[in-house]
């Protein structure tokens, strides 16, 4: 398979264990951490989708890094591939990211507090280490020489000092399926040997954005999708008191049977909302449905 | 199922060069049309209000504020959006300094940003810093990236064609 039809076909956790040529860091989901004072609820993750995929290193020699966080424009998504990069001793453009994609990547919870790289990739950190030390152990056992002895560039693992002597990550690999369940007593990389991590690398989704690729989440459109918009109550800002939820006199539907498309007015207490096939008749009923509030 | 326009009018737009009948709504904003009919995610949705840029588009090689334009008003104008502007194979020198330049954080506004600064050095090939500030004064980026966003800016003023030291 090729590398960008990886990222395309393989859409499940299931899907990457029932490919070949690959070597696999996963773990068991974790419960979720006590809940915090004023941060959303961490939900739990369903037994049902199985163990947790980290980390993919192919049998061409690239690496798939997963992490539940989004990138949002802090640009985790390089800063990550830099980590996998080095703990695997990649080049950066040997790493590829799924980010926050429910179905693959592990679950993180919500991208917040500046936890991605201090805390969500710890366990990817790891996961790459421990591909690594399984790489070397393999290559030593290949080349019938210590562990010690081997280097590694760009996921080639040479014998230090002979090098005409030497193995691929990748041909290790080729027609097997290995699944190495997440260590976190790996040892990682010294911060004095980084070579990649804290160097300035150019953030990997800006030029998408340049030229009007990337899709945001305003970007997504769905067969059928209806176009919605809030008719706001008139008490914007505060938020507690009687008033709250009940602050609603009536919602007249006839003001805006005028505009074609529309296809629902929700009223749920103060919450006024209403749905229309098309952007611009949203809007427009959204100005135009007479609504009274309560003085 | 096809939306209803039920008070559609059938109109011909010019978006990057290519001739484009359609049936829209009184009420459909260029943006509206751009964005939802021909499927163009350059041209962003901001305010809806004209007062974010977000939705710059050139109307006639001019920057405009595609949230606020009738669709219907602009019928044989020649309408740009940042995918006519330039593309990864041959990318408008304003693209090729923000990019340069990392000008962007989370990107929601460099559609807006690119699409003023290309049209002011269209008409303004050396602006002062002034002009360049007087220009990108209606775009906002709630993300700061205003100061790497200048450098861009003076980046691709260096590196426009007509700006090249003659040899």
């Amino acid at each position: 398979m090729q590398r960008s039809e990886r990222l395309s076909r393989l859409r499940t956790r299931g899907d990457f264990l029932r490919v070949e040529g690959v070597l696999l860091v996963t773990r068991e989901p974790p419960p979720p951490p006590p809940p915090t004072p004023g941060q959303p609820p961490f939900i739990a993750s369903d037994p049902a989708e199985g163990v947790e995929i980290l980390l993919a290193v192919w049998d061409d020699g690239t690496a798939l890094g997963l992490n539940g966080h989004v990138d949002l424009g802090t640009g985790i998504r390089t800063a990550l591939g830099q980590i996998v990069a080095e703990e695997l001793d990649l080049a950066f453009e040997q790493v590829d990211m799924v980010l926050g994609d429910t179905g693959r990547a592990p679950n993180q919870g919500p991208t917040i507090a500046s936890a991605s790289i201090q805390i969500s990739a710890v366990p990817l950190r790891q996961a790459a280490a421990q591909a690594r030390a399984w790489l070397l152990a393999q290559a030593a056992e290949r080349l019938q020489v210590p562990p010690g002895q081997l280097q590694v560039d760009a996921g080639r693992i040479k014998v230090a000092g002979d090098a005409a002597r030497g193995v691929a990550y990748g041909e290790l690999l080729r027609g097997r399926r290995v699944v190495l369940g997440l260590d976190p007593n790996t040892p990682v990389k010294p911060v004095a040997e980084h070579r990649v991590v804290g160097q300035s690398a150019p953030r990997v989704d800006i030029a998408a954005k340049a030229f009007g690729e990337a899709v945001f989440v305003h970007d997504v459109r769905l067969p059928g999708m209806l176009h919605g918009r809030v008719v706001r109550p008139p008490y914007a800002g505060a938020d507690h008191g009687e008033f709250i939820g009940n602050t609603l006199d009536s919602v007249d539907e006839r003001s805006i049977a005028h505009i074609p498309g529309i296809r629902a007015v929700v009223v749920i207490r103060d919450f006024v909302g209403v749905v229309a096939e098309r952007e611009e008749q949203a809007e427009q009923a959204c100005a135009q449905l007479a609504v009274r509030w309560k003085p | 199922m096809a939306p209803m326009v039920e008070d559609g009018i059938e109109i011909t737009l010019d978006v990057n060069g290519a001739a484009q009948r359609l049936t829209v709504g009184r009420s459909a904003t260029l943006l509206q049309v751009l964005r939802h009919d021909l499927r163009l995610n350059g041209p962003k949705y901001g305010c809806g209000l004209g007062q974010c840029g977000a939705c710059t588009v050139h109307v006639d090689g001019v920057a405009a504020r595609a949230c606020v334009i009738p669709a219907a008003q602009v019928q044989g104008r020649r309408i740009t959006t940042l995918e006519g502007l330039g593309d990864r194979a041959r990318p408008h020198p304003v693209q090729g300094a923000f990019i340069q330049a990392q000008a962007a954080q989370c990107g929601y506004c460099l559609n807006g940003m690119i699409m003023t600064t290309a049209a002011l050095l269209a008409r303004e090939p050396q602006p002062s810093e002034q002009a360049v500030r007087d220009a990108l004064a209606g775009n906002l980026c709630r993300c700061g990236t205003h100061v790497e966003i200048l450098a861009a800016v003076v980046r691709a003023t260096a590196e426009l064609p007509c700006n090249a030291p003659s040899a």
